[in-house]
């Protein structure tokens, strides 16, 4: 008996010994013949025609933040949350798509006393998501709990400027005195001075009005509850995980939203986010690490559903004005000459659009002609000559005789272009040591007055106006001690001059001209030396229309539409439109992906509740 | 009598040295966090923040007091005397604290979300317990089966592919392991969720399984090797001889007498584990997105979000200390020797 449970366990130890090999030699063999396939199901174009915008389906996407600040108008500043806000919340004045101030919630506008007065007309019988009809007194109430103090709005500096707002928000004042309301559907903004800037400082989602349950300062269980007028009203959020918006009915634009709801998960890594746009999990994409945007811009497959766009954005290098030897504006002019951008171009593959100037495309102002920085090596050698250190290079000797520390970010794209740079200064006798910072290092040390002189740095528009390209950046106003955002502390009264000027001139072509002449300046006194814009790459599944990038940002879905018919032959596990013809292992084990039903667009659903 | 006082005794003992240890951790991770080079009210107001806001929001946080006066004012929060009943809306001093009755315990509001750090922690708690015990039952149970196998079949092919297979399992980093695990059973077999934590206990278990089986093949590799070498000693010791000669069944002589043993250096190691797991485990958190600690934390490390750092630093402290005390509980259970000696 006792033999007899002893080869009963040594052959059960054997079997069981030889299933785990087994095991584990099929999953390894699976994944190494199934990782040569290389990838799946990529579309085969499309298979519908239909331009008609339809109503119905649910667009899904994935982000690798995990949107960490809270997400309310009040307090978020970063360009991942407003454009999810724009469409929570929506705004006096909009941006249509090529970027022109249009009346959203506002009907329309007087701008009085010289640009010092701006009063707007509501439209009537806009309804915000809690049913309540938007009145002036919503503008004003919402305004108060942005730039409260208790609310800690960090972008409140913004608005210092409406008369009172500043008394209001130390806690000085019960109410902002310049925010009048004259009648139910009439509210005006009055100004210190005249600012021709006002209205896309109301595009942001600061301004944007709140229904009541909002409350009179910020409140984060607000973002459990958020409700505005924009094309959706908040359907799930789970903070770092999951968002759900839903379209709002009554919605003041006719027809409109098309989808039914978005969904947005968090914390997504960028590799994830391309399985799930192959695996159709999800019908957007923006995301990718370099090998797999290179995947999706060649394959004439994906190609097709590609949206490349300019971020406005400017990146370049601060030299520090008041630090040796970038104090002397020769040896300023000399970096930006001895950049080898043609050699950056190469560089980025297409990621990236290079520049020489301030001014990004589709911020306004750029498209006026500027002397930009150019690569002009035998220029920038000679400029160093001026200045008092000639660089032999044939010989390696000459040139500025210390050291020079350059900061930049600890990534490896950061440490790569530092690489480049070094490079390139070596050729006209400026020689760096590279110094890799983590982002809230980086930040401490490039905004400490003399603490830098040469580092990597940009600037994103918090709305597209020209003047948020320079008095952020280069004016004595933007210089600090600390956390100056000024980088090269660099300041010009001429400058300064025309900057006050423009801020206040209402004449578009005269202040554009204006612009044009400062970034003129800004170029030739090289503050910075400008390498380039950032470039975006958005991906569509084929059944998806209607997407453009907008103005408000990256992934604003007001107009898109989902092509139902498109989309069921995409998602068929048989479908001929997927390159493999058949399903995986899972849709044939499971039922394949559920579909939605489309509809057309019902006149009954666009009905207030 | 004698004997429960003396337990009662030596875990009084134990658990003053623990509360000691997250002390100290504690401290010493806020003197650390605060004399990094950062300004966490630039990382709350925005990169592009302008200066006096940036300036407004430190005051308004407090960010601009001496570092004493912060830590005194942190600790102060930390564990304090409160009402036992109140409602956060209406009380704004307690509107971020736990409490046992009149025990408040307050980690204070996250700089980031805005929200008490106490609710965020609450909300992450749960994943990251789950995650950690059921990598920790598959990693064992892979891992003891696998090494008693091995150790039975010594020096055959049996035991030289177990053996490789764990050093494979060891050696494979876990992001290469939790990338080619997704690949595998949800991009290209699609038998389970690519990332997220689903919706409802039994699609959240499906969300677990590939996370589960990450962190499980890379512990149960790690136990393989610990099992085998810990087996093969012991069923060469005098006491394994004796009950094979007294005719005991190989089972019996491998599950009853040599495993117990076994069970010892083993059970230290997984306590061990677990409270690492139990901390966050970051990377296949992050490859899963598994809405974890450790995907916390490392994102509020990133935005020098102190509040965020100290709970998740807390929670870490604790669960190590937690899971070293019961460790220490279980052996005299495992073995008669170590009690004796305490008594």
């Amino acid at each position: 008996m006792r033999r007899m449970g002893q080869v009963r366990l040594a052959s059960a130890a054997r079997v069981a010994s030889w299933a785990l090999i087994a095991c584990a030699s099929a999953i390894f063999a699976a994944s190494f013949g199934l990782g040569c396939r290389g990838g799946k199901r990529p579309p085969r174009g499309r298979v519908s025609n239909a331009t008609e915008p339809q109503r119905g389906g649910v667009l899904r996407f994935s982000i690798f933040s995990d949107l960490p600040t809270a997400l309310d108008p009040a307090v978020s500043f970063d360009t991942e949350t407003a454009p999810l806000l724009q469409m929570i919340f929506s705004g006096l004045v909009t941006y249509d798509a090529k970027g022109n101030i249009v009346p959203d919630l506002a009907e329309r506008w007087e701008v009085l006393d010289g640009g010092r007065t701006y009063r707007f007309h509501l439209r009537h019988g806009v309804r915000m998501h809690d049913g309540e009809e938007l009145v002036a007194d919503d503008v004003k109430r919402s305004a108060e709990r942005t730039l409260a103090k208790a609310t800690g709005c960090p972008a409140a500096s913004f608005y210092d400027h409406v008369v009172g707002a500043a008394a209001y928000g130390k806690g000085e004042a019960n109410d902002i005195a310049g925010i009048v309301v004259e009648s139910s559907h009439v509210v005006t903004f009055e100004l210190d001075a005249p600012d021709a800037t006002f209205l896309a400082l109301l595009v942001l989602n600061f301004m944007h009005p709140t229904c009541k349950n909002a409350g009179r300062t910020y409140d984060p269980s607000y973002e459990d509850h958020l409700c505005g007028a924009g094309p959706f009203k908040l359907g799930t959020y789970q903070q770092g995980r999951f968002l759900r918006l839903e379209r709002w009915n009554g919605y003041f634009v006719p027809g409109l939203p098309y989808l039914d709801a978005i969904e947005l998960r968090m914390a997504v890594p960028t590799l994830t986010q391309r399985f799930e746009l192959e695996r159709g999990d999800v019908d957007y994409g923006r995301e990718f690490a370099r090998p797999d945007l290179i995947r999706f811009q060649s394959d004439p497959a994906w190609a097709p559903f590609g949206i490349p766009s300019v971020e406005k954005s400017t990146y370049g290098e601060s030299l520090n004005v008041e630090v040796k030897p970038f104090d002397d504006r020769r040896i300023r002019q000399a970096v930006a000459a001895a950049f080898d951008r043609p050699h950056l171009e190469k560089f980025f593959e297409g990621a990236a659009r290079i520049t020489g100037r301030l001014l990004p495309p589709g911020v306004p102002g750029h498209e006026l002609p500027v002397r930009e920085q150019v690569y002009d090596l035998e220029r920038a050698r000679r400029l160093m000559a001026e200045a008092g250190y000639p660089y032999d290079p044939v010989t390696g000797k000459g040139g500025y005789p210390e050291t020079i520390t350059y900061l930049t970010g600890e990534s490896e794209g950061s440490m790569r272009f530092a690489q480049l740079l070094q490079y390139d200064l070596a050729q006209i006798g400026l020689r760096l040591e590279i110094r890799a910072a983590s982002s809230s290092l980086y930040y401490v040390l490039s905004g400490r007055r003399r603490a830098t002189s040469i580092g990597y740095t940009g600037w994103n528009a918090d709305f597209a106006d020209p003047s948020d390209f320079f008095e952020p950046i280069f004016t004595a106003a933007s210089i600090s001690e600390e956390g100056s955002q000024n980088h090269a502390f660099y300041s010009n009264p001429e400058l300064e001059k025309l900057l006050v000027a423009a801020r206040a001139e209402l004449d578009t072509e005269k202040r554009l001209a204006m612009y044009q002449t400062a970034e003129q300046l800004v170029i030739d006194d090289a503050p910075w030396a400008f390498k380039y814009n950032l470039l975006r790459y958005e991906v569509l599944q084929p059944y998806v229309r209607g997407y453009t990038p907008h103005p408000l940002g990256l992934g604003y879905f007001r107009d898109t539409w989902i092509d139902a018919a498109a989309q069921h032959a995409m998602r068929s596990p048989f479908s001929p439109f997927t390159s493999e013809g058949g399903g995986s292992l899972g849709a044939l084990l499971h039922v394949p992906r559920a579909k939605s039903p489309r509809l057309p667009i019902d006149p009954l659903e666009t009905e207030l509740p | 009598m004698k004997r429960a006082l003396d337990a009662a005794a030596f875990l009084a003992r134990r658990a003053f040295g623990a509360l000691v240890v997250v002390y100290l951790v504690v401290t010493a991770t806020f003197f650390l966090n605060r004399s990094l080079p950062s300004d966490p009210a630039r990382m709350i107001a925005g990169e592009q923040a302008r200066p006096a806001d940036v300036a407004r929001i430190r005051t308004q946080l407090g960010l601009d007091r001496p570092v004493g006066v912060q830590y005194l004012a942190f600790l102060g929060r930390l564990v304090h005397f409160g009402p036992s009943h109140f409602e956060r809306e209406k009380t704004p001093d307690h509107a971020t604290c736990g409490h046992l009755g009149p025990l408040h315990f307050d980690l204070g509001r996250s700089y980031q979300q805005r929200k008490p750090v106490l609710v965020i922690l609450g909300d992450r708690l749960p994943y990251t317990a789950a995650l950690a015990f059921s990598a920790t039952a598959l990693a064992v149970t892979l891992g003891v089966v696998s090494g008693v196998l091995a150790a039975l079949r010594r020096n055959t092919a049996v035991d030289a592919t177990l053996v490789g297979l764990a050093l494979l399992g060891v050696s494979a980093p876990t992001f290469l392991l939790g990338v080619a695990i997704q690949y595998l059973f949800a991009f290209q077999l699609e038998l389970f969720p690519l990332n997220g934590a689903g919706k409802g206990l039994l699609d959240a278990a499906r969300h677990l399984v590939l996370p589960t089986l990450t962190l499980g093949i890379f512990g149960a590799a790690f136990y393989t090797r610990l099992v085998r070498s810990e087996m093969i000693e012991t069923l060469s010791a005098d006491y394994v001889r004796t009950a094979r000669a007294k005719g005991l069944s190989t089972l019996r002589v491998v599950v009853v007498h040599a495993l117990r043993n076994v069970l010892v250096p083993l059970v230290t190691v997984v306590g061990l584990d677990l409270g690492a797991l139990l901390g966050g485990a970051v990377l296949t958190e992050q490859i899963f997105s598994w809405p974890g600690v450790g995907a916390l934390a490392v994102r509020a490390m990133r935005d020098r979000d102190g509040p965020v750092i100290m709970g998740t630093v807390l929670v870490s402290a604790i669960a190590i200390v937690a899971l070293n005390l019961v460790v220490d509980f279980v052996y005299t259970f495992l073995d008669p020797r170590i009690r004796r000696a305490r008594n």
